[in-house]
């Protein structure tokens, strides 16, 4: 009866979204303009949701969300233009895509590579939608089961984990950027007792920092800055005719469109954790699994498939762990989750009684935007490679304009902006370190969760930590958390160095 | 980044992430209270506001000294000492884009959104931003950015001494028209340098077009479609409105 209600409930929002022309314009609006930013190299998915969200508040939920699913849908698809026509992926989501993309485009088959990406991007979405039909409406019922004590360690776990997994160069930086978001989250007035901490006086900081302008701030400063300082170039677009579905292509490779779309969806649950790391695990999983691999790199149906279908199949991902926990499971999820925040949509496991066609809604207009973002992507790629002729010293520019103003309108504070500069600049050194950003905003936006939760946790407890070694999901991610810290640490390196030489030592005396 | 280079900024990174661990710490225990009572209700430690800040202070200095540790395994902390004693660095064409791009970003943010017409403010950095790196050549950006630069110390100077005020008694509009004759000043010098250059004296009328025609699309339908109200409504907006009302009636 559940599952019938969810189909039902589902069909409603589609036919409800498609059959009004203002909202099917707005998702082919946005999905377009998505497109656009996702194949301008500089311009991130994450960064067209976050400047997108400043233009919704206004609007209702629903029609909100339309606007900044079809964006996100857009722009994860819409860096493959970059990466086909001009070697440079628009987004870093489709720097996999590169790879086959653009020597299928100098062979001269551009427009086949564009109408492949169009088709793996679409059944990717499609899959990730599924399961995020699926999926979602489980684990938030059993996200209801959980206190305290569980949301405060998977607020920690979220951050340590997307700091592990998104750190280039040293895992532990990846927790140094999470600690500092947490920081942040810090400053304001605490939400239990309204205790001011490290205002130093200043009345603007009593509310704590504003979500939407850190975001855009650890974003888009950083990018406007590397862009125009490195001096990125984009060169002549490659020539195509017209853009085909190519479904004789995608049948013959249905078997890498599945796992592609298994490790999207897998990858994009994982809190923090991007496209662009969906994109080239599948990339490396065809590879690998392919009869041909030297064939990877130099026009390979195959390895454009796979990481468009990755990514793309990321997004719904992505999604489950926000709307069931309130844990992000990818950068543009992070904006996401700022902008349900402005709309007074809590996601989180209470998300399925306060809003309970919530789910169902995403559900579709995830559906719908990958069916908008089919139909632009086969009508209107010709169009949009145009825009990659704009040089980045004009529209970064532009962005920096954007960003201002986006930052600026939604609390119409000045303030709000000489927070934004600060945390921008504090990303860009970061990055330019080899810090990811992606935990510094999951810290600042997870942060009051940790906080409240470990102070509301210790008083049930009266000062114990006992229950959160005898309640079982708690231990569970105190030992992976654990785990995960001491598995860094220099002394656990030797120890398991030591352990492994002593077990080789020992096999090889039996074996003599 | 070469591997030693980055260690040696992740040497100074650590000691910098110890001392903030140990001021959060410090903070925390002296300004929050901790176990005192505060808005009539008596803390205890597990619920007081301190506890997480005095958390996560800690952790960050572990991972200041985990990552300092590996700074000077690298030789991170051996060059640092090195550098510290024999700087030998020139300024590099980068560094000069970056404190291009700085100094666009700050003017606007800290100085003229604050003080000046919104519009005027964002035509000023579009304009000058374009500009300064779309002409694409080393010897003109550092002229023009020593020429923003010093337009931007000159009104800083003016707010600061507040010379603005007895100017906008006068003219409410003064500061505005004075930002837009620096506008056209920045732009007609920047045409002398490239006089007699055809192809950046088109990438010089562009960046004008592209520095007019966002800021009349955005500013305008922030206003009047979203309703924003902008953070200085000086005389350009003044303009505008009257034009709005002028079309509408």
């Amino acid at each position: 009866m559940f599952v019938l209600e969810r189909i039902w409930d589902f069909y409603i929002t589609v036919f409800h979204t498609a059959l009004s022309l203002e909202n099917l314009l707005l998702l082919f609006g946005s999905v377009i303009l998505g497109i656009i930013f996702g194949a301008m190299p500089g311009l991130t998915a994450t960064l067209g949701v976050g400047l997108l969200t400043t233009l919704t508040y206004g609007i209702n939920t629903t029609t909100a969300m339309i606007a900044l699913l079809g964006m996100y849908v857009g722009a994860i698809y819409g860096g493959s233009y970059g990466s086909i026509c001009v070697n440079i992926p628009g987004t870093a989501a489709a720097a996999a895509t590169a790879m086959d993309g653009y020597p299928l485009a100098c062979k001269g088959e551009a427009g086949r590579a564009l109408g492949l990406t169009t088709t793996a991007s679409f059944i990717g979405t499609m899959v990730g939608m599924f399961f995020l039909a699926v999926f979602a409406p489980l684990i938030a019922r059993l996200a209801l089961q959980f206190t305290s004590f569980e949301f405060f360690l998977l607020a920690f776990f979220g951050i340590m984990i997307s700091g592990g997994l998104t750190g280039q160069d040293l895992v532990y930086k990846g927790w140094i950027s999470g600690l500092i978001g947490l920081f942040l989250s810090t400053i304001g007035r605490d939400h239990l007792q309204f205790f001011p901490r490290f205002t130093f006086g200043v009345s603007e900081l009593d509310g704590g920092l504003e979500v939407v302008p850190v975001l855009i701030g650890a974003f888009g400063i950083p990018q406007i800055i590397q862009v125009i300082r490195d001096q990125l170039s984009v060169g002549e677009a490659k020539k195509f005719q017209r853009v085909l579905p190519e479904l004789k292509i995608i049948s013959k490779h249905i078997t890498t469109i599945v796992r592609s779309a298994l490790i999207g969806v897998g990858i994009g649950a994982v809190p923090g954790i991007g496209e662009d790391i969906a994109a080239w695990v599948s990339y490396g999983a065809a590879k690998k699994a392919s009869k041909h691999p030297e064939n990877f790199g130099k026009g390979e149906y195959a390895g454009v498939i796979s990481c468009e279908t990755g990514n793309n199949a990321c997004i719904g991902g992505a999604i489950i762990p926000l709307v069931t926990l309130g844990i992000p499971g990818s950068p543009p999820a992070v904006m996401l989750l700022g902008a349900l925040m402005i709309h007074n949509v809590t996601p989180g496991p209470m998300l399925s009684i306060e809003h309970p066609h919530f789910i169902t809604e995403v559900t579709a207009i995830l559906c719908l935007a990958s069916f908008a973002m089919f139909v632009s992507g086969l009508f209107l790629a010709k169009q949009v490679v145009k825009v990659l002729r704009i040089p980045p010293p004009i529209f970064m520019p532009i962005v920096l304009v954007l960003c201002v103003i986006g930052s600026y309108a939604l609390g119409t504070k000045v303030f709000n902006l000489y927070l934004m500069v600060p945390v921008g600049l504090l990303a860009y050194l970061m990055q330019s370190m080899d810090y990811p950003i992606a935990p510094l905003v999951i810290g600042v936006i997870l942060g009051p969760m940790a906080d409240e939760n470990l102070r509301r946790a210790l008083m049930v407890s009266q000062g114990s930590f006992l229950p959160f070694f005898t309640r079982p999901v708690a231990l569970i991610l105190l030992i992976i958390i654990v785990w995960m810290f001491v598995s860094q640490m220099p002394f656990y390196k030797r120890w398991t160095v030591r352990l492994r030489d002593r077990i080789l030592k020992k096999r090889d005396l039996r074996q003599q | 980044m070469d591997k030693v280079e980055l260690r040696k900024k992740d040497f100074v990174t650590s000691l910098i992430l110890i001392a903030f661990g140990l001021f959060m710490i410090v903070y925390s225990i002296t300004s929050i209270p901790m176990k005192d009572s505060w808005g009539g209700v008596m803390n205890v430690w597990y619920v007081s506001p301190g506890l997480f800040p005095v958390c996560i202070g800690g952790l960050i200095i572990l991972m200041g000294i985990v990552l300092c540790r590996r700074a000077i395994q690298d030789g991170g902390a051996r060059r640092f000492m090195e550098e510290l004693f024999h700087r030998k660095r020139e300024p590099s064409d980068k560094t000069l884009r970056f404190l291009g791009i700085l100094l666009v970003i700050v003017a606007y943010v800290y100085l003229y959104i604050p003080r000046i017409d919104y519009f005027l403010s964002t035509l000023l950095t579009l304009a000058v931003f374009i500009t300064l790196f779309y002409l694409d050549r080393p010897d003109l950006l550092k002229k023009l950015f020593k020429v923003y630069l010093f337009g931007c110390l000159l009104f800083f100077v003016i707010f600061l001494a507040r010379i603005d005020r007895p100017l906008t008694e006068g003219f409410s509009y003064a500061m505005d028209l004075l930002v837009f004759l620096f506008l056209l000043v920045y732009l007609a010098y920047c045409r002398i340098l490239i006089q007699g250059d055809e192809k950046l004296e088109r990438k010089w009328r562009l960046s004008i077009w592209m520095s007019i025609i966002p800021s009349l699309v955005l500013i305008p339908s922030f206003k009047y479609l979203l309703l924003v109200p902008l953070p200085v409504e000086g005389g350009a907006i003044e303009l505008m409105n009257l034009l709005r009302y002028a079309f509408r009636s």
